[in-house]
């Protein structure tokens, strides 16, 4: 069989390696709590993608600048603690948003400044590749933002019949809510994500591996 | 000799999937007539669409896996069936169908299918739609009101004796009255006596285990009477709480689903009796009208335990047998 468009594919597709490739919140379960708790709307999602995006990028850019010979257990602490910093950079942009937001996300926003996001990008060896951290740190972002959209859109238009605030639908499933919903939509999202992911690697496996024609075959064989 | 290959299994009990499914159905089908003469056809007519529900729901599943569908899988309709029983009969279509779909889409499939599922089906759907609108699924009917088919119900809702114990009332009912279900509450978990001939008619059948149902009302019964909620005695106060609600409906119906069951005797007895407990401990702390389907949906996390423990129980009790023995024999013979 051969694999050499699969091999190029999935070389031109590592590049998106933390937001279609491995995302973080589908594939490793890191950041799970903002997405099942938080993002119940348009709104709040809106609100963590902006946190969490003056967080990791930030933060993994300086990161990259701190030296090696660094001790280990001191680089998640520093981490968090640039992070707190943009966190609170984050509120200004954020108040924009609406002027409840911060009392509908409540203690989830300042939680991002800790997420598994930061300990996981305070532990990454890219010493000295400022630009590949911050590419990556930015593709995770990106990541974490696609499934909190996606999660929040649905648990707003299903939950409260809202886009946004604006009513569109005057039925709603309250159950969409709450927190075990939060969970079994992540774990829906996750199989679908996988589906396509596999399916998208048959479809250029089979492109430069076609099935044998069995018809031709058999004819060709009681010739 | 001519060998003839054929696929596991190779022994072949009489029971099936579909007898034992069939026996429910046909236990079910007393409780949907009687829930007609109380309500009239809307009753019939919402189980109906939760069954249908769950069967497509089923299907389109089934489709999706790559799976052939099998149409002596009677497991849907049970679902259906028991969702559409433990609400009021007043309640929306739209309710029974998200109920039936969650059911079939989120807690069956998902775990691998009929056999293979964590959670009892009917329970996690009747969960959701609780979760979703409480205030329509604890609102109840008059008896014998003549409820629209088509439309929706806007005539008087009144509470169950449920509430009733949960602000510390005695509700003014008849015991018969409780007995034969002649009180506003869910479809089919009020009508206590044919509940009764139902649970004697299946465990006749062996399609449910009485080591499991029994030890469940001991769990009731010792909640209820060390703990009463009001001012009656102890077996006054089982009585009420035993009548009141799901409660029995839920312990023959939904607890013994063979999927979510442990397997050994002693495992149902603990299962059954630690489900009681805990639907009464529900009842007491939150409130909650239906507490039995959150204690089946917290006990279907822990069932897969309860055999493992049995096993462990009987080789201690096995060792320490062995040793009384060998220790009685060295008694006999040093006199």
């Amino acid at each position: 069989m051969q694999y050499q468009k699969l091999r190029k594919a999935r070389r031109t597709l590592k590049a998106t390696d933390g937001f279609i490739w491995h995302n973080d919140v589908l594939f490793s379960g890191f950041a799970l709590p903002f997405i099942v708790v938080a993002a119940t709307s348009l709104k709040n999602a809106a609100a963590l993608c902006i946190a969490m995006l003056f967080s990791t990028v930030p933060t993994a850019l300086i990161m990259s600048f701190i030296p090696v010979k660094f001790p280990k257990w001191l680089r998640a602490p520093l981490a968090c603690i640039f992070s707190m910093i943009f966190v609170l950079l984050s509120y200004f942009p954020i108040q924009f948003i609406s002027l409840e937001i911060f009392d509908s996300i409540g203690i989830f926003l300042p939680l991002v400044a800790v997420s598994s996001l930061i300990f996981e990008l305070s532990d990454s060896n890219l010493h000295g590749k400022w630009a590949d951290a911050t590419i990556g740190a930015g593709m995770r972002t990106l990541g974490f933002a696609a499934v909190a959209i996606i999660a929040g859109f649905i648990r707003e238009l299903l939950g409260s019949g809202t886009i946004w605030g604006i009513a569109v639908m005057k039925y709603k499933i309250p159950g969409f809510l709450p927190v075990f919903s939060g969970f079994i939509l992540t774990a829906f999202l996750a199989a679908a994500i996988r589906q396509i992911w596999r399916a998208i690697m048959a479809a250029y496996i089979r492109a430069e591996n076609p099935l044998p024609d069995l018809k031709e075959k058999e004819r060709s064989g009681m010739a | 000799m001519k060998l003839i290959a054929r696929e596991a299994p190779h022994i072949h009990h009489n029971d099936s999937a579909k007898t034992v499914m069939g026996d429910v159905i046909l236990s079910l089908l007393p409780i949907y007539f009687i829930s007609y003469c109380f309500y009239g056809l809307r009753a019939v007519v919402l189980g109906l669409i939760s069954v249908v529900t769950c069967c497509i729901a089923d299907i389109i599943c089934n489709k999706l896996r790559g799976r052939r569908i099998n149409f002596y899988d009677l497991s849907p309709v049970v679902t259906g069936m028991i969702i559409a029983l433990m609400l009021p009969a007043s309640i929306g279509y739209d309710v029974v169908i998200a109920a039936g779909l969650f059911a079939i889409l989120v807690a069956k499939h998902p775990f691998g299918g009929v056999g293979q599922n964590i959670f009892n089906p009917a329970a996690a759907g009747l969960a959701f739609a609780v979760a979703s609108w409480p205030t329509k699924v604890f609102s109840y009917p008059q008896l014998f009101e003549k409820l629209p088919i088509f439309t929706e119900f806007t005539g008087k809702l009144t509470e169950s004796s449920v509430s009733v114990l949960n602000m510390g009332g005695v509700p003014l009912l008849d015991k018969s009255e409780m007995f034969l279900g002649i009180l506003p509450g869910p479809m089919g978990a009020t009508n206590i006596l044919v509940i009764i001939a139902c649970l004697i008619f299946l465990s006749y059948r062996k399609t449910i285990s009485l080591y499991q149902f029994i030890p469940f009302v001991g769990g009731v019964a010792v909640i209820s009477m060390l703990l009463p909620r009001v001012s009656v005695g102890a077996a006054e106060s089982f009585a009420l709480e035993i009548m009141s609600g799901s409660i029995l409906f839920g312990g023959v119906f939904m607890l013994s689903d063979p999927a979510t069951s442990p397997k050994r005797r002693f495992s149902r007895v603990l299962y059954g009796f630690t489900a009681g407990l805990l639907a009464m401990i529900i009842r007491l702390t939150s409130g909650f009208e239906q507490p039995v389907v959150f204690a089946i949906l917290i006990m279907n996390i822990f069932s897969e335990l309860f055999d493992p423990i049995t096993d462990r129980i009987y080789s201690y009790i096995e060792r320490r047998g062995k040793d009384a023995i060998s220790k009685i024999k060295k008694g006999t013979q040093n006199t």
